[in-house]
């Protein structure tokens, strides 16, 4: 085996370890122990703090990562944009009930569109 | 998953689209369509699932933001969260890091997931016990000299 080659998955006996459960409150910090003995120190956003505006979270998201702390919670909302399927124009009825019919342009459709092309 | 996600959902957008997938096919291998999935917002839940533990030997996670304190004390600085920066970059979603074990957090976030219009990006930190194992070991073995 090359020296390099290290499995990082093992098929086997899987001990039982407790589930980790937290509740902490917003504005807060947590250290969270994890099962190999490290910790995790956790932040949940504050109440009063606006996820709407793009700059902030991107402030707040990088000094959290300086202070080596991971926020927790609704960091960032956006709910004016238009959907992928807004955008799209669906009909209301899913596309994979329609019968074929509805679908597919008749003979006469696609040779008027090939005639304007011409 | 975003391709096939993007297939789906044309073929009946009316259903509820859920995908979970791992912060490697997310932030690493599937970075490109990741992003192109929060240009477009399509409107689906993505959920990451984020393997936390120790990486102090050296990272073998797609997106090593989770880098943890040691059991020695040395404390180390996450790197980049570059999904969630990918989120403000491209896109204007929902995301949401939160703890597995905050099992109320955890339920208050899905289902205003599921009233959310667009993507929602749910940032899940899941200890992996299976991965603590392999490390618990490898360490115990370079300790021992072997």
């Amino acid at each position: 085996m090359q020296e390099h080659d290290e499995p990082i998955n093992e098929l086997g006996f899987v001990p039982s370890f407790e589930d980790i459960e937290v509740e902490y409150d917003h504005g807060t910090t947590l250290d969270v122990r994890m099962h190999d003995g490290s910790s995790l120190r956790l932040r949940k956003i504050r109440e009063d703090y606006d996820p709407t505006n793009k700059i902030s979270a991107v402030k707040t998201l990088m000094e959290a990562h300086e202070e080596g702390e991971v926020l927790t919670g609704v960091f960032y909302v956006d709910t004016q944009k238009p959907t992928f399927t807004d955008l799209l124009n669906l009909v209301d009825q899913p596309l994979s009930s329609l019968p074929e019919s509805v679908i597919r342009p008749s003979k006469e459709t696609l040779d008027k569109v090939m005639a304007s092309l011409q | 998953m975003p391709s096939v996600s993007t297939g789906a959902i044309l073929g009946n957008h009316t259903m509820l689209a859920l995908g979970v997938s791992g912060d490697g096919d997310t932030a690493s291998i599937g970075m490109g369509q990741f992003v192109h999935l929060l240009r477009r917002n399509l409107p689906m839940i993505y959920i990451i699932e984020i393997t936390a533990y120790m990486v102090d030997e050296g990272a073998v996670l797609g997106d090593c933001r989770y880098r943890l304190q040691a059991q020695d004390g040395r404390h180390q600085r996450p790197a980049a969260d570059r999904h969630l920066l990918a989120c403000h970059s491209v896109g204007r979603d929902l995301c949401w890091p939160l703890l597995l074990g905050d099992k109320k957090q955890l339920l208050a976030m899905l289902k205003a997931a599921i009233a959310h219009k667009g993507t929602v990006m749910l940032d899940v930190i899941s200890p992996c016990v299976t991965s603590t194992i392999m490390r618990v070991r490898r360490r115990a073995t370079i300790h021992a000299g072997a």
